[in-house]
């Protein structure tokens, strides 16, 4: 059975918390990391 | 003579669909951002799922629950769907903070996000269709909400059979087919260009521009769209294969009458005298089962569940106890049921309550005939007439007879045992596996596992003390709720002011930070001011 986090009216499991954490996370990543470069062309 | 019509659509389609936007190789420079990956991973997602979801169909329920290889791809199928959201939310984020439907793209945006909404529907149902307990307390927790708006019987989530027909056909051909004119899209006006730096000289988007013009002035970049595509799919893969190996997926046992009768007598015993009695929550309850309004809901002046009618009629006593008890041949039983029905409705009742505190005195010990010890009372015929339903209920015969009695087909509509349970057995085990509703139960899953997280925004109106989402008309009022986001959701990009909002948070600085470096550096030497808007 699942462990729940509570705060205020919010109250989840910690796989759901998980879940959503390492979305953030990649999100953020994601949006940091560069793609490599390939020769630009007009 | 008429034109020839496969030369004209061949003809239309070439102009319409160039192959060189479709499969392009070259794209804007300043698509440098992982950001940009998000999409190909969802559509390796979309790959895996589909692939199987696939063999999980060709193969049907008892292979994934009970042999050890279906098991395995029901597991890739459960994590396929999860990296498949995971990956669909962060394209969607990625697309949000960029403004991706600026330039004429309003369109490519709306039919992604309804593509999005229609995968919630094919994942829902696909949570519905697992027939383990997790699907019976999702479909007996989203029926309420159905029903309050008048769409229960037509669209009804404890119909197995519909909902794996719509898991399986409708909704992953609607899913494939958006996804596809989203892509198409995508493909035939290109990547949006970022939002200009203050000072650069570039031509303003215009209504009917081509590709060419729409690019004319951005630096291009080698590309390679089908090995992208393919690579993401490779990721999705391994990554769902290894979570599969070594996580495998929930599969709670489902209840049934006959685990309920025979674990708990006095509980199932006591259900099926309220279905007699019409004291039932179902009995009372309203459309789409009966006319009663215990669980009728309304907008104001306006009941779309009373509106939606009696569409799946359930007579509580009839299909509960009567009808069941008609199929025993037993002479007593029989004595009995006629003494039932010759008393009248005042001596039913004094029957019935009598029986009921003396079940709620029972410590659940059965005679040598299986009967129920109860103290001595006034009962009338229901000792015997509760004695043989319950013999039938342990013997697994009345989960049939409430699939086909009533001169039913052979069928998959388990709506008539799901309500029964969801009288006790449900909500208790539900409560003891945290899967309440006051537990956000409905994205939450059985075991240690992710749920359905994506329902997040729906489940947490319910958690709104003192408002509307908690009182008698909640789920009208959080359906509501939902369908006005779903506007905003999906029209985001014609509502003035919040199709704004990207711009504004500037996330967009961050994904194209390389390119709002080379602008500045362009607009100094040539003298400007070079501020990301």
């Amino acid at each position: 059975m699942s462990q729940f986090l509570q705060w205020g009216i919010v109250l989840i499991t910690i796989p759901n918390l998980v879940v959503i954490g390492l979305m953030v996370a990649v999100f953020a990543v994601g949006a940091i990391i560069a793609l490599p470069h390939n020769p630009e062309q007009e | 003579m008429a034109k020839n019509w496969t030369l004209t659509l061949r003809e239309r389609l070439g102009k319409a669909l160039p192959i060189t936007h479709l499969l392009p190789d070259q794209q804007p420079n300043y698509v440098r951002s992982v950001v940009y990956l998000f999409g190909a991973l969802t559509i390796g997602g979309l790959a895996v799922v589909v692939g199987s979801g696939i063999v999980l169909a060709l193969f049907g329920p008892q292979w994934w629950h009970g042999n050890g290889v279906g098991h395995f791809f029901n597991s890739l199928h459960f994590w396929s769907v999860q990296a498949f959201f995971f990956f669909l939310v962060l394209h969607l984020w990625g697309m949000f903070f960029m403004g991706a439907w600026r330039d004429g793209r309003g369109r490519t945006w709306v039919v992604g996000a309804i593509a999005f909404l229609v995968s919630i529907g094919a994942a829902f149902t696909g949570f519905l269709s697992q027939s383990n307990f997790d699907s019976q307390w999702i479909g007996v927790s989203a029926k309420d909400l159905m029903n309050s708006v008048g769409i229960g019987g037509l669209f009804n989530v404890l119909n197995f059979g519909q909902m794996y027909s719509f898991h399986i056909v409708l909704l992953p051909l609607a899913m494939v087919a958006l996804v596809a004119g989203h892509i198409i899209m995508v493909r035939l006006r290109g990547v949006v260009r970022p939002y200009p730096v203050q000072g650069e000289q570039r031509a303003a988007y215009q209504k009917g521009m081509t590709q060419e013009q729409y690019y004319s002035g951005v630096k291009m970049s080698s590309f390679d769209l089908i090995r992208e595509v393919t690579l993401g799919t490779a990721v999705v893969l391994v990554l769902v294969l290894a979570f599969a190996a070594i996580f495998s997926s929930p599969d709670a046992r489902p209840l049934t009458l006959q685990s309920v009768a025979q674990s708990d007598p006095v509980g199932f015993t006591t259900v099926a005298v309220s279905e007699l009695a019409g004291t039932s929550a179902i009995a009372g309850y309203g459309q789409p089962y009966n006319t009663a309004t215990g669980a009728t809901q309304s907008l104001g002046p306006i009941s779309l569940q009373e509106l939606g009618g009696v569409s799946v009629p359930i007579d509580t006593a009839k299909t509960y106890v009567l009808g069941p008890l008609a199929t025993v041949t037993d002479a007593t039983v029989q004595g009995a049921l006629k003494t039932y029905g010759a008393a009248n409705s005042d001596q039913q009742t004094t029957w019935a309550t009598n029986y009921t505190d003396a079940l709620g005195k029972a410590d659940g010990t059965l005679d040598a005939s299986g009967n129920l010890t109860l103290a001595t009372g006034d009962y009338g015929p229901l000792p015997t007439m509760f004695g043989a339903l319950l013999g039938i209920a342990r013997s697994g015969a009345l989960d049939g007879l409430l699939l086909t009695n009533d001169g039913q087909f052979y069928q998959t509509d388990y709506t008539k045992p799901l309500l029964f349970l969801n009288e006790a057995a449900l909500p208790d085990r539900a409560t003891a596996l945290n899967l309440a509703g006051d537990r956000w139960g409905m994205m939450n899953e059985t075991g240690a596992y992710p749920g359905q997280a994506w329902l997040w925004l729906y489940t947490f109106w319910y958690q709104v003390p003192n408002s509307p989402f908690t009182g008698p008309n909640a789920d009208v009022a959080v359906a509501v709720m939902m369908a006005l986001l779903t506007f905003v959701f999906v029209f985001v990009p014609y509502l003035p002011g919040l199709n704004r909002i990207p711009e504004l948070v500037g996330v967009h600085r961050l994904i194209w930070r390389q390119h709002y470096r080379a602008a500045r550096a362009a607009t100094v030497a040539t003298p400007a001011t070079a501020t990301p808007a």
